[in-house]
């Protein structure tokens, strides 16, 4: 106790330095606090938005390994083959069985021509999903013609992202069945309007390969986008039933010769698609290891989720800030402690005769080291507390300032990026390295992807609610206490060598 | 029965110059002993040796027929021995009363009412409560060597070694002190050893042990 009175009266009895002490810590107090908080919001957003974000994910051909390991020109039909292999429905249904997977459904998709007593609707937008694109699959061969309306079935209500996230909405009739073999689908309102379709109404359509073999399909329900036309020109439908028009296009399949001269066969090639959906990032990344447990071959296909890179890339500034912040914490901390360390060897030579009078009257060396560190203890411990309370203060117009400066930053980054592509930049956006996975460079609306995220970044976290909470008290703690040890390390050293009557008989 | 026994000591300072060679001597409780002797003759020196503050060369120093060697010496500095310093070695930033309470607790004791003792010890040195709560750089040195003298009574040690303990007083207080530490050595039975230049202190003394020339080599 009377180590404690001592220290406390050593304190107020050396004002000057321990001020010094005290304004120093406190700094590094402000700063620290101000880090570990903003690591803490980041921390936090991510766990809160991985707990509560729904990860659809896809199996898709490795086309980043398929195409680093066959970079020689005699190998580009076999990387063709390769990029174009596709696992079947049944095996997709196979790793869909894994325990991290919530839901599965499937789509597939054709291109249909129009009839001639049809006309189709010309889009404004130029980023119109292609089901036929990379994310989709792409058409396979590349020879066949393409039709001007898209046609997709899917197996499950839950697959028609669009409807549920309430971009497509249907305004007259309603959703096919699911399971349905009548060909009833739902077409846009553009669509309907240009032809004065209505529901119940039947629409033919031909195979662009073979203009005789044609399909009719019943209007159930009109759907109405409000702020894009991007889907003026799709058809949606069953999965059974579009799965019907395949088959039965394979099965009256001829060989013809296209225009530049080579064979090819009239049935319509489709894309089919699986989609994993996922409650949460870990069950995602859980099944990413699943897959490959169940036998996947990852040298040809990866699993890869949109959802995830518009997660990731929603907390770019964030972790950016986070990870500036911290290395600016370790630095200010290293700073700090060769400061107080600078410090103290100073302030123990001025203690030199105390210690010597202390452990001459027989004061053991233990107890005047615990007197000197407890001395810069309390100091440091007073600094970091009201370090604490004002860095908790400061903390969030802080932390939203600098989130809003990294933003800023990221967005200029992009924009020039973009402009540089003239404007349809589509590649890896600033500070993302390079590990994005191959899909995001062409996002599909459809997936839930964000519309263009190499250029958007409307889907940042803008606004951090910076929590100053236990644990960040208890790191100050914890760094108070190790800035204690190491300032007071030099200091200690120091009193165990003195010797009393040396010191004494110096100062005489 | 002595209480502190030295036996052939000798200090060499910096293993050339033998400052005190092969002494012998025994002190008893009960009694003042003063160490006399010329300048440069080794008083301290032994007085360091007896305090432990310094470690005999050759020889050993004895507390209660225990070596010096064996005990802690913070210990034995802090509980069984008060050393009084030439130079005082009081903390400057402490009061005059804070010193002797500190000197209370760094020995352990048990002490009620530490600061009462401390007054009424100051008191005793003819310190009154106002010099007491002064900071030490604001006393006299002799007010300051009369506060030494109070830390070290305050957890009544066996054995009070002092060096020049009243070498700043005035004649008065020098016959005030010393008839405090006979006091000590004659009703508390403790074993009073001082460094002495003063032929009144060596007078007073029960016991004048004169450091010669064969003690020195």
């Amino acid at each position: 106790m009377y180590i404690f009175k001592n220290s406390l009266k050593s304190i107020i009895r050396n004002k000057t330095r321990n001020i010094l002490i005290f304004v120093l810590v406190l700094l590094i107090a402000i700063s620290a606090c101000i880090a570990l908080s903003i690591k803490n919001s980041a921390d936090l957003a991510r766990e809160t938005m991985s707990n509560s974000l729904s990860i659809t994910a896809q199996i898709n051909t490795n086309r980043q390994k398929i195409m680093g390991e066959q970079p020689n020109l005699e190998d580009k039909s076999q990387m063709k083959d390769m990029l174009s292999q596709r696992l079947s429905i049944d095996e997709l249904k196979n790793y869909a069985t894994s325990e991290y997977v919530d839901n599965f459904y499937y789509t597939c998709s054709v291109s249909l021509n129009s009839s001639s007593d049809m006309e189709v609707y010309e889009t404004t937008n130029s980023n119109v999903p292609e089901f036929g694109g990379k994310e989709m699959g792409g058409p396979r061969g590349g020879m066949q013609n393409q039709g001007d309306i898209s046609i997709v079935g899917y197996n499950s209500h839950d697959g028609m992202t669009t409807f549920i996230d309430g971009e497509n909405v249907i305004s007259d009739g309603s959703v096919f069945d699911e399971g349905s073999t009548d060909n009833s689908c739902v077409i846009s309102y553009e669509l309907a309007t240009l032809n004065d379709f209505s529901v119940g109404d039947t629409i033919t359509l031909s195979n662009p390969n073979k203009e005789t073999e044609t399909y009719k399909f019943i209007i159930s329900g009109i759907f109405k986008n409000e702020t894009s036309d991007v889907y003026a020109n799709q058809i949606y439908t069953s999965y059974e039933s579009l799965k019907n028009i395949i088959d039965s296009s394979s099965e009256n399949a001829e060989e013809i010769e296209n225009d530049m001269g080579m064979t090819m066969s009239t049935a319509l090639m489709d894309t089919t698609n699986g989609f994993f959906v996922f409650s949460n990032i870990d069950n995602y990344e859980n099944f990413c290891k699943d897959v490959e447990t169940m036998g996947l071959d990852t040298d040809t296909y990866t699993v890869s989720s949109s959802d995830v890179n518009a997660f990731e890339q929603s907390l770019l500034p964030l972790n950016n800030l986070s990870k500036f912040t911290m290395i600016f914490f370790v630095v200010i901390l290293i700073i700090g402690a060769l400061i107080l360390i600078v410090f103290n060897i100073f302030s123990i030579r001025e203690k030199k005769y105390e210690i010597g009078v202390l452990t001459a009257i027989g004061m053991k060396k233990s107890k005047v080291a615990t007197q000197f560190l407890l001395e810069i203890f309390i100091v440091t411990m007073c600094a970091i507390l009201a370090g604490t309370a004002i860095g908790a203060l400061a903390s969030k117009p802080v932390g939203n300032y600098l989130l809003d400066e990294q933003i800023q930053s990221i967005q200029t980054d992009m924009q020039n990026q973009n402009k540089n592509f003239g404007g349809n930049f589509q590649g890896t956006p600033p500070s993302m390295g390079g590990d994005m996975p191959d899909d995001n460079k062409a996002p599909n609306s459809e997936n839930g992807a964000p519309e263009n995220p190499g250029v958007a970044g409307n889907n940042y976290i803008t606004d951090i609610d910076t929590t100053t909470d236990i644990s960040v008290l208890l790191s100050l703690m914890g760094m108070s206490l190790i800035l204690t040890l190491l300032s007071g390390s030099v200091g200690i050293i120091s009193i165990l060598k003195y010797d009393p009557l040396k010191i004494l008989s110096n100062r005489t | 029965m002595s209480i502190i026994k030295m036996e052939n000591i000798s200090y060499t300072y910096d293993k050339k110059k033998n400052i005190i060679s092969n002494l012998s001597y025994e002190f008893e409780k009960g009694l003042v002993y003063s160490i006399v002797g010329k300048s440069s003759a080794g008083k301290t020196t032994l007085l360091s040796m007896l305090s432990g503050l310094a470690k005999p060369t050759n020889g050993e120093i004895f507390y209660n027929d225990l070596s010096l060697s064996k005990i802690n010496q913070f210990d034995y500095r802090s509980k069984y021995v008060g050393v009084i310093f030439q130079s005082y070695n009081l903390l400057p930033h402490l009061t005059a009363e804070e010193n002797v309470i500190l000197s209370m607790d760094i020995s352990g004791k048990k002490i009620e009412n530490k600061k009462q003792v401390a007054l009424e010890l100051l008191k005793s040195v003819g310190l009154n409560e106002d010099i007491a709560k002064r900071k030490i750089l604001k006393l006299s040195g002799g007010e300051q060597q009369r506060v030494a003298i109070a830390r070290t009574l305050s957890f009544d040690p066996d054995v009070i070694l002092a060096d020049e303990p009243t070498g700043n007083l005035d004649q008065d207080t020098e016959n005030a002190i010393m008839n405090i530490f006979i006091d000590l050595a004659k009703q508390k039975n403790k074993c009073v050893i001082l460094v002495t230049h003063s032929p009144k202190v060596a007078s007073m003394s029960d016991v004048k042990y004169e450091l010669k020339k064969s003690d020195i080599q």
